[in-house]
């Protein structure tokens, strides 16, 4: 099945109260291996896509409402998302992965966190940088945030290369498929 | 989608014994757009698009089959001609492991069918 241009798939999230540009002190931040299931499988897939990871603390407060309505209107920031990011939303039952990210869920939603694909947090992003005046910032506003943590693009020729010496070394096929993220 | 297929544990145990996969992003790869465009050389068809190489990068089949470019193999005919591609290509695939590649394909391409 081939497709055509659907820029407007992209699942979104997002959330509340401080963007740090630069690491957030990794208070109580758990080795990958311990986080659950569905972020470890994410952590991975961002890792194979060479895709930063993004958490989304999503509450039932009018800000997560707004925000989630932002993420799924707003044309830029879907394609960011869909380009950069392997998004998860988190369950906001989700004690444990909240601690572990540093996120007070009684206070901070909604809240994003963009994480390397082991788990280490990038930028934390929560409520009261992400609500402003009760408005809910900009898309392209979060798409200047996001900008500076994508990942540093592959070169395809370099991997091309490198699988098909693999292949002959091995004595085998190599089986490619290209593809883009929409 | 196809990379969800690939990564099912029944098919990447098999295809890993012929083949080595490899993805090329043509947006968000550097020099991948003209790794595909020297590929493609000028045919017809969209992304995705399937090629297996042998390791000294000649083309052995394609993923256009009669129909067509099968992108992400979902329709019957799709899902046939991929798994003509496995068979065309095969070295130490068994006709067995083949089946099962090709079992595992109808499971996860079913759902995505056009009713």
């Amino acid at each position: 099945m081939t497709r055509s241009i659907a820029l407007g798939s992209a699942v979104l999230l997002l959330a509340t109260t401080a963007w740090a540009q630069q690491p957030v002190p990794a208070v109580g931040h758990k080795p990958k291996a311990e986080l659950p299931e569905h972020v470890t499988q994410a952590l991975d897939a961002a890792h194979h896509k060479n895709k930063r990871t993004l958490l989304a603390f999503l509450g039932e407060d009018e800000a997560s409402t707004k925000l989630g309505a932002l993420l799924k209107k707003d044309r830029k920031l879907a394609h960011e998302l869909l380009y950069e990011f392997v998004v998860v939303t988190m369950p906001v039952t989700d004690a444990v992965s909240a601690r572990a990210f540093s996120i007070d869920l009684g206070r901070d939603l909604p809240a994003l966190v963009v994480t390397d694909d082991e788990a280490k947090p990038l930028a934390t992003l929560r409520n009261g940088d992400l609500v402003v005046d009760d408005a809910v910032i900009a898309g392209a506003a979060l798409v200047e945030k996001f900008t500076p943590l994508h990942c540093k693009p592959l070169d395809g020729q370099k991997v091309f290369d490198a699988a098909l010496a693999t292949a002959k070394k091995d004595g085998k096929r190599l089986f490619v498929h290209f593809d883009a993220p929409w | 989608m196809l990379e969800e297929f690939l990564a099912r544990p029944k098919v990447q145990e098999r295809m890993a014994k012929d083949f080595v996969d490899l993805v090329i992003d043509t947006d968000r790869m550097t020099h991948g757009q003209e790794i595909y465009d020297k590929l493609k050389a000028g045919r017809k068809g969209g992304l995705p698009w399937l090629i297996v190489l042998d390791g000294d990068g000649k083309e052995l089949i394609t993923g256009v089959g009669p129909g067509g470019n099968i992108g992400a193999p979902v329709q019957p005919e799709e899902c046939a001609w991929f798994v003509e591609m496995l068979n065309k290509t095969k070295v130490r695939l068994t006709d067995a492991d083949v089946a099962v590649i090709a079992q595992e394909l109808e499971i996860h391409a079913k759902p995505k069918r056009r009713k």
